[in-house]
């Protein structure tokens, strides 16, 4: 724990808990799942209006690792979720999560990939984005991706049941 | 911790999804999460029962005491709407229409139907609508359907310019069933996957091509067209560049085997050597002639799927079978390459040897060459403020801008010296040297004006000078 790396992102998190709790930003809302352990955070977020995500809340959990900022966190959906970008364990996939180095996907740019400037902000952000827009080049499940590509209105129906659940789940 | 927050006020505000945010002061303490949504309700549209607290990530729980969650002064706990017990008619309902009328508005704007059901609608919201019984009874009267049409301006001029059109919309059976495959996202698939295949098929069929040709100029055409809202601008480019080149439309109906104009040749026509005299118009006709992944043939399908959608809808009735985007492929076809759209007008874009040239290092190395001494010379790229990105990309296509190279040259004679003076002309440059720290103002002018524009040789220029 005393170590400077640790230390660092420790205080770091903090900070950001910090500007969170007080400044929070539009369409999450983030805290910790256990005061004592700066590295996992509960994460809800407000599905965005006008997408089929609206009315949903969903429930995540993001767990730094002890060297952030050079590593990226992992994000996990806790609620059901169907998306294309996320694993059917919930796990989310968006570029900007993948560390940096080598590539293993084949297919990003350095630039698209986690960078140190990232903060909890700015990839709830890019979640809620990836939430309004999917994106089916790369897709994380398949079923859902299959779904979203070719039957619409069956993707629509499942994502409504979970926004449903998600709902009930309050 | 209970006890030292208990009996005391703390202010937290409160940030609603949509309106103000608020503050409001109460006792943690004191205060169950229930109670609180109740009081909140004065300041919020939202009720009691559908109100959510969302705080550090939780959303708060009615029977909660509300110190349990640790909320703190200066905090913020959004406030959403939930789903309450009316979830299902919310989740179902709400997101799709909102998300739905702001694609339908958007549709407007460019459809050549006044609500074109063909754009890029949301199928959902399409879907609801249709079945709802006061659309089904308007859309149920022909005459009705046909009044809405007609009221659209673009559509009735195109329907007066061509009566086969007018023919479609008056067909009330045409008419239901575009309006029965606006309802039914299956059956428009399945029309459209029909459409394709009796296109494709037709294409092998001997005088099969002309067909689809004519189809093409009797309905795509003037479809598009309308839908373009007359903007003559890529066909005024088009002519320009046809004249620059010395081309002559190529004979309708037979292979064109006339032989490619040469554009080194002298011109003999004096009018269009004075409108090249104007160097202006001819680099700010280059972007519109869309050389660089010709941006202008491609405005002029501004969406192939929703072209073919509305072609595959007329094609619904008449069982004619109808040009679709297929078509705009095989007119392609009549030129040597694949250029959208309107190539056919100016085949020699892509002459051999302008191919060649481009494609030689070493002529573009000289063409480079010319062009600095010509810029030099006359100053004329400077008052484009033509940013210096543009060359790789002039120089990466085969482009007639080379073939213009004798005329740009020739046109040097007439070309006056711009009005504007140096520094405005130079805005970008000057500030792209000040950008690399070349502070002396009236030094960077004068470089530049040597220079002709160039930043680079300014930059060896004011080098040169200050190591001499």
């Amino acid at each position: 724990m005393a170590s400077p790396a640790t230390l660092q992102s420790a205080l770091l998190l903090q900070k950001q808990l910090k500007e969170l709790s007080k400044h929070p930003v539009e369409g999450f809302s983030a805290g910790l799942v256990d005061n004592e352990n700066i590295y996992e955070w509960e994460i809800m977020i407000i599905g965005p209006p006008d997408t089929l995500y609206e009315g949903g809340f969903f429930k995540a959990r993001m767990s730094f690792p002890k060297d952030y900022p050079l590593m990226p966190p992992k994000l996990r959906f806790i609620s059901e979720m169907w998306h294309p970008n996320v694993y059917p364990d919930g796990e989310v996939c968006i570029s900007i999560l993948h560390p940096p180095g080598e590539d293993k996907y084949g297919y990003e740019d350095a630039g698209e990939r986690w960078m140190p400037v990232h903060t909890v902000e700015t990839i709830l952000l890019s979640v809620i984005s990836m939430l309004s827009t999917p994106n089916d080049e790369s897709p994380a499940n398949i079923e859902a991706a299959k779904d979203w590509r070719e039957d619409y209105p069956a993707f629509k129906k499942k994502v409504q049941r979970i926004v449903r659940r998600s709902a009930d789940m309050l | 911790m209970e006890e030292s927050q208990s009996n005391r006020l703390i202010n937290v505000k409160f940030r609603p999804s949509s309106g103000e945010g608020f503050d409001y002061s109460f006792d943690p303490g004191q205060l169950t999460v229930r109670q609180l949504k109740e009081r909140l309700t004065s300041n919020t549209t939202i009720p009691a029962d559908s109100m959510r607290l969302v705080y550090s990530g939780r959303v708060l729980k009615d029977e909660d005491m509300l110190d349990l969650y640790g909320v703190k002064e200066g905090h913020t706990i959004h406030v959403v709407r939930g789903a309450a017990n009316r979830a299902s008619e919310q989740a179902a309902n709400v997101p799709p229409t909102s998300s739905g009328q702001r694609n339908t508005n958007s549709t407007t704007q460019n459809s050549p139907f006044g609500m074109n059901p063909f754009g890029n609608f949301d199928q959902d919201l399409m879907r609801s609508m249709m079945n709802s019984p006061m659309f089904r009874h308007i859309l149920s009267n022909p005459e009705i359907v046909r009044t809405m049409v007609m009221q659209n301006p673009t559509m009735r001029q195109m329907i007066e310019r061509n009566p086969e059109i007018g023919h479609i919309i008056n067909d009330p059976s045409f008419i239901r069933q575009t309006m029965d495959m606006a309802r039914n996202p299956e059956l428009m698939r399945e029309m459209m996957r029909n459409n394709d295949r009796a296109l494709a098929n037709l294409e092998t069929i001997p005088g099969g091509f002309n067909h689809l040709r004519r189809m093409y100029h009797t309905l795509q055409e003037p479809l598009e067209s309308a839908g373009r809202n007359n903007d003559q601008s890529s066909e005024a480019a088009n002519r320009r560049l046809a004249e620059m080149l010395n081309v002559e439309r190529p004979p309708q109906g037979r292979i064109n085997n006339t032989p490619l104009p040469n554009p080194w040749a002298p011109r003999n026509n004096t009018n269009s050597t004075a409108s090249l005299s104007n160097t202006t118009n001819l680099f700010g006709g280059i972007p519109s002639f869309g050389l660089m992944g010709f941006p202008s043939a491609q405005m002029s399908f501004p969406s192939p799927s929703s072209t073919s959608r509305i072609t595959n809808s007329t094609q619904g009735s008449s069982q004619s079978t109808t040009p679709n985007s297929q078509t705009n492929g095989a007119s392609n076809a009549t030129t040597p390459t694949n250029t959208p759209g309107n190539a056919p007008n100016f085949p020699n874009i892509n002459l051999p040897q302008n191919l060649s040239m481009s494609t030689d290092p070493e002529s573009i190395r000289r063409i480079q060459q010319v062009m600095q001494r010509y810029m030099t010379s006359s100053q004329f790229a400077s008052r484009q403020q033509m940013p210096q990105s543009y060359y790789p990309s002039l120089f990466g296509s085969p482009n007639p801008f080379f073939a213009n190279m004798p005329q740009l040259l020739g046109a040097s004679q007439t070309s006056t010296q711009p009005s504007e003076p140096p520094e405005s002309r130079f805005r970008v440059q000057l500030q792209r040297l000040e950008e690399m720290g070349f502070m002396d103002q009236a030094a960077n002018i004068r470089a530049l004006l040597a220079a002709g524009g160039d930043v680079n040789r300014a930059i060896e220029l004011l080098l040169g000078n200050t190591s001499s």
